[in-house]
């Protein structure tokens, strides 16, 4: 059976690694990027079942990207947002430009694994 | 005596001496010299801190799976991931000898502890204990550096390594503030008493921010139970009171009544304010009469929290005492909100007075604020009322003409407080008895007071006689009031002056009404000079204004022939006004040239004063008419004297406008062959009315000088012109005179 692809973008390192590990514990297969432009370039020549982003991220914010897919790409893949700025404007600006879920930091890995499973069996 | 001044002596000695260059060029290497190592060093500083970025970064990507597998290894693993565990847990034992490397392995675990929650986070805790890295974080609260220190304290918080509780404590009162700080953050983090630990033990300060951040970390804590921290009350640290008392306050803690109420005496406004808020956060109404107790040797600020607490759980009982301070107190913060509390009290009981326009009411407004309850009016028969209130505000309000006049008859006890002790100041409070006051010194305190109601009292107050003369006029018929008002004309007083305004308002009768409104505007006119009590008219006549007018010019008329006799011989001239008036030389020199043909005795009084001009070509004018002037009505005596009667019988000056003259002054004028073309008014009735109402010229301008302003309608009817033919018949009648 074919792994499902999740799109990490998250440019802490450790914490990528960590959630990374995780995921591919949990059963899913994780391309793993550092800041905004890889995720870009990247989502010009495939696209992921799910991508897990971090909103504050190198030249092309979690915002941005969700933007980017909806508008530019026109694609529904789910959305999962992290962000340690929990504050309402973001979570907003998210959610109306189009995320399907927003989780803030410190993240519970376990929690993401969660999170990310349920939008996968929305999809189907 | 000349100085030389040397010059040139000055500018040798500005001269400088010769250095030598080659101390100036090897200081020029030396310095550059010491430029290009500290360039060097700096390369030196920045390239290894890069390599050693590089280095950590290369470790934490190494590190990082490793991590991750022994945060999220479980027993239900496989085979090949227990295997996989193992041989990790080996490696890293390896690696834990060097000191660079736990260090890294610290800073990864502390860094990651941020970012994860739940079991990972629990995980990561027990990891950084099975590792040992805790030792190190001990270490490092040895450490002479105050920034390691504290480094260590967040370190050990951070990772929940509960032990370090005693170590960490110590530093509670570490003279160094940042140590100290970091301390009490993680004393209350690591164990649930940790608050209890630094609330006893502590004996430096605790800011405000330091505060709401142990708060904060104790908002953090799970399943904690707050102490009762009423016992920190009695702390003899007053930052440990301030931060009890706002512990007290974040966990609803109100059971500390009698201990709060007690702060309120403390000599610290701090914690005088402090305790006032929590009185006032839990209605403490206990707190009330400690409250009132201790205002008077408050502070300003503190002033203002006791009232703005009194507003918010007072009572009726409590507005003399408030009102006493919006009387007494000085500083206008205090009195206002005193009177803010008055109002959230009982709403309404003071009025706005700044800025509102005065209305003349017909009484004193008398209102006893006692709540929304009336109190009756004043009896000094009734019961006496008991008030509780402090010595220092023993007032009675007084306010504007539409506000309040509180205590009357009233027995001031003040209430012996139990709770204030008697060696402080606060408690210094009297007893007082007040006898009924009689009605003499009711009144004298009303006016020391400034109660200036007298006007009004004497509207309220009937004069006996002025009753009498009432009562005496209802009973009369409508002939008997007829006579009566004529009496009035001749024997006035100021008792007939209120009985006129009492017809005026009563009457039924309109014609009455009238004649007393005219003989009360006659009154109007004249009385006030007298010192006679003016009192404005409140109802409207219904009355034409036309006739009211007539009536006013009337009494004008007899005031200007008052005054005349008061004004001097040479302003009696009309002349006089009009040549004040004159702007230029040549409206005054034909000024001077009419008088000639047109003047009499005055105005060669005031030619007369103009003789005394610095003009010469006045000077001159003034004398030729004089002469001419005096010529003329000597000869013409006579004559003058017939015109002078015609002018009496008129009632008009000759140079009044002819539309003025009746028909028989015009018969008069017509037999002096005088020649005088006037037209001549038709409607001869009409003009006898208004004869009466004319004013001689020359005393047409005493409206000015007595500053009244005459009706336009008055104004219309004056015409100073004259026409040509009057001054071409005036010079024939003059040449016919002097043949």
């Amino acid at each position: 059976m074919k792994k499902r692809q999740i799109l990490l973008a998250e440019d802490d390192a450790m914490l990528a690694s960590l959630l990374n590990y995780r995921l591919e514990k949990g059963g899913y297969e994780v391309i793993l990027k550092n800041d905004g432009k890889e995720v870009k370039t990247w989502l010009n020549e495939s696209l992921p079942d799910i991508i897990v982003s971090d909103i504050m991220m190198p030249y092309f914010s979690g915002i941005e990207l969700v933007d980017y897919i909806r508008n530019e790409l026109k694609s529904s893949i789910p959305i999962i947002l992290i962000s340690s700025a929990s504050n309402e404007e973001n979570v907003l600006s998210a959610f109306e430009m189009g995320a399907n879920d927003f989780i803030s930091k410190p993240v519970s890995p376990s929690e993401l694994l969660v999170r990310v499973s349920r939008e996968i069996s929305r999809m189907n | 005596m000349n100085i030389e001044l040397p010059t040139y002596k000055i500018l040798f000695l500005v001269n400088s001496t010769t250095a030598d260059t080659s101390i100036l060029w090897n200081l020029t290497y030396l310095f550059l010299g010491l430029g290009f190592l500290y360039f060097v060093f700096i390369l030196f500083i920045k390239n290894r801190l890069s390599r050693k970025a590089i280095k950590t970064a290369s470790k934490r990507s190494e590190l990082a799976p490793i991590i991750s597998n022994f945060l999220f290894h479980s027993v239900e693993d496989t085979k090949d991931e227990q295997k996989e565990y193992v041989q990790l847990k080996i490696e890293i034992r390896e690696y834990l000898r060097d000191s660079e490397f736990r260090k890294i392995l610290s800073e990864i675990l502390f860094d990651l502890q941020k970012d994860v929650s739940g079991t990972t986070e629990k995980r990561l805790f027990k990891l950084y204990r099975e590792l040992d890295l805790h030792h190190d974080a001990f270490l490092k609260l040895k450490s002479w550096r105050w920034e390691v220190v504290s480094q260590g304290i967040i370190e050990l918080t951070q990772m929940q390594v509960s032990e370090s509780y005693q170590l960490i404590t110590k530093f509670v009162n570490d003279k160094r503030g940042t140590i100290r700080k970091q301390a009490e953050i993680a004393a209350i983090k690591l164990r649930n008493e940790g608050i209890e630990h630094i609330l006893d033990s502590t004996r430096y300060a605790i800011s405000e921010w330091q505060q709401l951040k142990m708060i904060e970390a104790l908002v953090s804590l799970k399943n904690y139970k707050p102490p009762r921290f009423k016992s920190w009350l009695i702390s003899e640290n007053k930052d440990v009171v301030l931060f009890a008392l706002r512990l007290i306050k974040h966990y609803n803690q109100n059971d500390a009544v009698a201990s709060i109420t007690q702060l309120v005496k403390h000599k610290s406004d701090q914690i005088r304010l402090a305790a006032i808020q929590c009185i006032k956060d839990f209605n403490f109404v206990e707190a009330k009469t400690t409250l009132r107790s201790v205002f008077v040797n408050c502070s300003d600020e503190v002033k203002i929290q006791i009232l703005g607490a009194i507003a918010l759980f007072g009572d009726e009982s409590d507005i003399p005492f408030l009102n006493g301070i919006a009387v007494k107190e000085s500083n206008f913060l205090i009195s206002s909100k005193a009177r803010s509390a008055i109002n959230s009290i009982a709403p309404g009981t003071v009025l706005p007075t700044k800025g509102i326009t005065k209305t003349k009411t017909s009484g004193i407004e008398l209102e006893i604020p006692l709540g929304k309850k009336e109190k009756p009016a004043i009896n000094p028969t009734e019961e006496t009322t008991t008030i509780s209130i402090t010595d220092e505000y023993l007032e009675i309000a007084t306010r504007d003409d539409t506000e309040i006049l509180e205590i009357d008859d009233v027995e001031l006890v003040v209430e012996d407080n139990k709770e204030v002790e008697k060696d402080e100041v606060i408690s210094e409070e009297t007893s007082f008895d007040f006898e009924e006051m009689d009605v003499d010194t009711n009144s004298s305190i009303d006016k020391e007071l400034g109660l200036l109601a007298s006007e009004n009292d004497d509207l309220m107050d009937k004069n006996p006689v002025v009753e009498n003369i009432e009562d005496e006029y209802v009973k009369m018929d409508l002939e008997q009031k007829d006579a009566y008002l004529d009496k009035i004309d001749e024997n006035i007083d100021s008792n007939q002056v209120e009985l006129l305004e009492m017809i005026m308002e009563r009457e039924d009768e309109s014609e009455l009404r009238f004649r007393a409104f005219k003989k009360f505007k006659q009154l109007k006119t004249f009385f006030p000079v007298k010192g006679i009590v003016e009192k404005e008219l409140e109802q409207p006549v219904e009355e034409s204004e036309a006739e009211s007018q007539q009536i006013v010019e009337e009494s004008l008329e007899q005031v200007i022939e008052q005054q005349v006799s008061e004004i001097g011989e040479e302003q009696q001239s009309v002349f006089y006004q009009l040549y004040q008036k004159a702007n230029d030389l040549d409206s005054k020199l034909i000024l001077i040239e009419q008088i000639e043909s047109i003047g009499d005795e005055k105005e060669i009084v005031f030619l007369k004063t103009l003789l005394d001009a610095q003009n010469s070509k006045i000077v001159k004018h003034a004398k030729a008419t004089i002469a001419a002037l005096e010529k003329r009505l000597s000869g013409t005596s006579k004559e003058t004297s017939e015109i002078k009667s015609i002018d009496d019988d008129a009632g008009v000056a000759l140079n009044l406008n002819p539309n003025e003259l009746d028909i028989e002054s015009y018969e008069k004028i017509e037999s002096t062959e005088l020649n005088i073309s006037f037209e001549i008014a038709d409607d001869t009735e009409n003009n006898e009315e208004k004869k009466d109402n004319k004013l001689p010229l020359e005393l047409c301008f005493l409206y000015d000088e007595l500053g009244i302003n005459a009706s336009e309608e008055k104004d219309d009817d004056f015409d100073f012109e004259l026409s040509e033919e009057f001054f071409l018949n005036l010079k024939n009648q003059k040449e016919r005179y002097e043949h």
